[in-house]
């Protein structure tokens, strides 16, 4: 998967870069509009992150030029929140929009849903050391014990699961097992995440849920 | 005195007026005057030259021989030349010998017609005339007697009076196009001060109002109106000022957590362990952050009427029974029970009405007494719809009810739990409610809260 970063901020550029790098993904970045375009054009790419305020040529020239011949898709980041922004990007045909300040997590579930890398494909049976989930008959087992979760539970559990080892925020939660997309500012999945902890990893058992301080949980078995 | 020229002006119009309504009153009273007076002068010379005619044809009736004649005739040739040119006798007869003449000459038909006065000019001057047919008597033969009498006096006086009149005229008409601009300069004087005042009212003394106090009436209401706009603008001005020191405030505690905490990790080497603690502290500061800047955005939008709805039905029933949904957990753990009663069908968007709901009702669950039912009631009331989510807890006092849905204001003024709670909770229900064309409301006693909104049907 290769992406190319067009952005002029150096600190954004720089953690970008790392951050995707190490998620597996090769990027190329471009620090003006104009060298962004030619790179746009020019190489081959799975996605494109393209800020709007850009030095040269701004994000959505950038868009307007690349439309329609390259149907790369495109998430734009943009600081300003106001309607006609988005309205503007979506018209230049952008894919997805992130408004600054976002979250890198949140940019990585963005980004896959675009380049359609989606890991939920068909799955019917998740299995993550001794615990097993299935999808169909929304049941959940630990080694022989049956984990006896509500269904909100459940839901949360499929969600991590699903994206095994990867860190989960508590935003991309929040808007899949409760399909609400706006801050909350509620301790809803913090408490959620506590009632099934205690369901899941109970005394004795190697831990398969753990919080990463400030970003989220994720479902992995630890050595 | 620019504005004397131009069309526009008040006073420019009102003097205007005043001048024309003086010079179409006074010119008729003049006009009716002076016709008045020329004809009471008229009659007046007529009753004098008819006296003094008189006299003389008393005189010659009295005549019945030439002898006697040549005497009266001594006689009143004394007193024509006495009179200096002033008066002229004239005698037509078709006997010689009783012709007096005169330098002027009559017209029996045109004398005829005017009852015997005729005008005449003798020697460049305006005279008046009366003649009359005189019978013959005893050896004087029939006679035309004219006696012509220096108009010059009545003429000089009708045409001095003429010239008052004029003068008067003029003068009045003047004066009173002055009264009237000094009148209307007067009373424009307050509108000048108004205009003054309000030139020197800025951002720096927005608490200055107009002098209302002692206006005309007219300008009183435009005063107030003014003032009252004024107000407005101070209050949302001072709204502004406040809300700007305000997310200084918050953002400090953050910025300076940050800072801090930064620093001191940075002075000495840290474990991976430690430097990974710290990142995420961080890390949860920086949300905190990113939270506030959200919601302050939202806000400054809502505000500015930047949000666009996209409305539809939604029944409010179904709304708390899906926020509820959402807040299971949190109620659950507070050992709350929410008891939903009624319902509406409201136009609202879903997103933004779910979020109001989950702020209200989260704040009824964070504020409540654990352990005690949360009730939430849906009622219509005339084109409204209203809620009220009601709980059971410490009261809340009149002064903070009235700040509650202020931007940053917290009832209590700890901080604990001030990564969930930053004080925008309540005020973002009420920039919802607001695009929608409703209204909040917060009533505490006896251990009752009530906070809720209208919202129209």
């Amino acid at each position: 998967m290769k992406i190319l970063v067009i952005e002029d901020e150096l600190k954004t550029v720089e953690y970008l870069r790392q951050g995707l790098t190490e998620q597996g993904y090769s990027v190329d970045t471009a620090t003006d509009g104009l060298d962004g375009l030619h790179l746009a054009t020019t190489g081959v790419y799975d996605a494109i992150i393209l800020d709007v305020m850009l030095p040269g040529l701004d994000g959505y020239s950038i868009l307007k030029s690349l439309r329609p011949s390259v149907s790369t898709p495109v998430l734009m980041l943009t600081a300003k929140d106001t309607l006609n922004n988005k309205l503007e990007g979506f018209n230049a045909g952008a894919d997805d929009y992130l408004i600054k300040p976002f979250s890198f997590l949140e940019l990585l579930a963005r980004l896959q849903v675009i380049t359609r890398r989606t890991h939920t494909k068909e799955e019917t049976h998740i299995h993550i050391g001794d615990l097993h989930l299935d999808l169909l008959a929304r049941r959940a087992t630990r080694g022989k014990r049956r984990l006896d979760l509500t269904a909100k539970e459940f839901a949360l559990l499929e969600v991590l699961a699903s994206r095994q080892s990867q860190i989960v925020s508590k935003t991309v939660i929040t808007e899949l097992v409760w399909d609400i997309c706006f801050d909350t500012n509620t301790n809803v999945v913090e408490a959620t995440i506590k009632r099934l902890r205690s369901k899941l990893d109970t005394e004795g058992e190697p831990k398969l849920l753990h919080t990463i301080r400030g970003m989220g949980y994720v479902l992995e078995q630890r050595p | 005195m620019m504005k004397w020229f131009r069309p526009q002006s008040i006073t420019h119009r009102l003097t205007l007026a005043y001048a024309a309504a003086a010079a179409i009153i006074l010119s008729i009273t003049v006009v009716t005057l002076a016709y008045l007076e020329s004809t009471e002068i008229d009659i007046y010379q007529t009753n004098e030259i008819k006296n003094r005619f008189s006299l003389f044809a008393y005189d010659v009736r009295q005549v019945h021989n030439l002898e006697d004649w040549n005497r009266l005739r001594r006689k009143y040739d004394l007193i024509v030349s006495e009179a200096a040119g002033r008066i002229f006798l004239r005698s037509d007869s078709a006997d010689p010998a009783y012709q007096i003449h005169a330098p002027f000459s009559i017209n029996p038909r045109h004398i005829k017609k005017h009852h015997g006065f005729s005008k005449q000019y003798i020697n460049g001057n305006y005279f008046r005339a009366y003649s009359q047919l005189i019978p013959a008597d005893g050896n004087r033969p029939e006679l035309i007697l004219s006696l012509a009498v220096d108009a010059y006096y009545y003429e000089d006086l009708s045409h001095w009076i003429d010239v008052a009149f004029d003068v008067f005229l003029l003068f009045s008409i003047s004066t009173i196009a002055l009264i009237g601009w000094i009148l209307a300069r007067r009373s424009l004087y307050p509108v000048d001060a108004l205009s003054v005042c309000a030139s020197q009212i800025s951002s720096q003394n927005l608490s200055e109002r107009l002098p209302a106090a002692n206006l005309p009436s007219e300008l009183k209401g435009l005063a107030e109106s003014f003032n009252g706009a004024l107000e407005r603008l101070q209050q949302s001005h001072q709204r502004q000022a406040a809300f700007n020191s305000d997310v200084a405030h918050e953002l400090r505690t953050p910025v300076n957590n940050l800072i801090g905490q930064s620093e001191v990790t940075l002075s000495k080497p840290r474990s991976a362990a430690e430097l990974t603690d710290v990142m995420a502290s961080n890390l949860e500061e920086l949300e905190r952050l990113r939270s506030i800047i959200n919601d302050m955005l939202f806000l400054s939008h809502a505000d500015q009427g930047e949000i666009a709805l996209k409305c539809q039905k939604v029944d409010l029933a179904d709304e708390v029974r899906a926020t509820a949904d959402f807040l299971e957990v949190i109620l659950e753990d507070n050992h709350n029970r929410l008891i939903l009663e009624g319902s509406a069908g409201v136009m609202a968007e879903p997103n933004l009405l779910k979020r109001a709901l989950t702020n209200l009702l989260n704040n009824a669950a964070q504020h409540g007494t654990p352990g005690t039912d949360i009730y939430v009631k849906i009622s219509r009331d005339n084109n409204h719809a209203v809620l009220t989510v009601t709980n059971h807890g410490n009261d809340i006092p009149p002064e903070d009810l009235a700040n509650l849905f202020n931007r940053f204001y917290r009832v209590s003024k700890t901080r604990s739990n001030s990564s969930a709670n930053h004080g925008l909770g309540l005020s973002i229900v009420k920039a919802i409610i607001s695009l929608h064309n409703g209204t909040v409301f917060a009533r505490s006693s006896n251990g009752i809260i009530e906070i809720g909104f209208t919202l129209p049907v």
